[in-house]
């Protein structure tokens, strides 16, 4: 039969140790006047880590594990994420990125946030203006939009939108019409229409 | 004197349903061989996306997932998303 030993002192230092097992865990309380109570709203001072994850040396927070552990429960956040990432050119527009002044993303749960601000070289041509490289892919079925800053040219109200299944994201604009994006409806934003400034947009989109 | 050691590493490759590959590279700082800090940066690729100056890892992925059927599979649905 197993024992968990428990001992204390008059200092407020709980230990509980396992016999069968190298070392022991040590509670300490706030204050001999302090009760058990305090305990349910614990503060910590470092940052704990979750689902094994190593808790960061730095900062305080809480440390989620670097390859997320998916939780089914809708109430259950599983996953947190800040980097980098590369924007590209999806298609031969006559484009190519140029400086990257910056590309962030922060992934929380099953959403992304993303900002990027880069240039581009080169002329564009008469194909649609398409950002690659998105640092997570976008599930089946689901379209998200965010606005965009075309440094010259551009057409008013472009705005980018992520596409199903992809890991990239279309410029586009409303034609001001209402019989779809073959004719008058929503077009997409070509390459010659914007000259070689700079792009930046946000975008928050869902991933799985 | 402590150590300062700073490692690159791919430390996930993701291959989507449609062939998109998406790779993550850990930027880590060691101080004496302990990890103190830990930066990351995303790349995804899509089915014959030019390979010039990836990983030698990524590389063998795309070149294994991305079939003559996978490309053209692929390609075909982003003509259908009229891009």
């Amino acid at each position: 039969m197993s024992q968990v030993i428990i001992a204390g002192d008059t200092s407020g230092t709980i230990t509980l140790q396992a016999p069968a097992v190298s070392g022991s865990s040590v509670l300490t309380l706030p204050a001999t006047t302090a009760t058990l109570a305090t305990l349910t709203t614990p503060s910590f001072t470092t940052t704990i880590g979750v689902g094994a994850a190593t808790a960061s040396a730095s900062g305080s927070g809480i440390s989620f594990p670097a390859t997320q552990s998916a939780s089914s429960n809708a109430n259950t956040l599983d996953d947190y994420e800040e980097g980098t990432w590369t924007p590209g050119i999806q298609n031969s527009c006559g484009f190519s990125v140029g400086a990257v002044n910056s590309a962030i993303y922060t992934k929380i749960g099953n959403t992304v946030f993303i900002q990027t601000y880069y240039t581009l070289t080169g002329t564009g041509n008469s194909t649609a203006f398409t950002v690659s490289g998105l640092p997570f892919s976008v599930p089946s079925g689901v379209y998200c939009t965010g606005a965009a800053d075309i440094g010259t040219g551009g057409v008013l109200g472009a705005y980018v939108r992520t596409e199903s299944t992809n890991t990239y994201a279309t410029f586009l604009y409303s034609g001001g019409g209402t019989t779809g994006s073959t004719s008058n409806g929503r077009q997409p934003l070509l390459a010659n229409q914007m000259g070689a400034g700079y792009v930046i947009f946000s975008l928050v989109y869902s991933t799985s | 004197m402590s150590t300062f050691t700073e490692t690159k590493t791919v430390d996930q490759i993701t291959v989507t349903e449609n062939g998109i590959v998406l790779y993550r590279e850990a930027t880590r700082i060691l101080k004496d061989g302990e990890q103190i800090a830990q930066t990351f940066h995303r790349t995804s690729l899509t089915p014959a996306q030019d390979l010039t100056g990836q990983p030698a890892n990524v590389v063998a992925i795309c070149n294994a997932a991305w079939t003559a059927e996978v490309i053209a599979a692929y390609q075909a649905q982003v003509a259908q998303q009229g891009v």
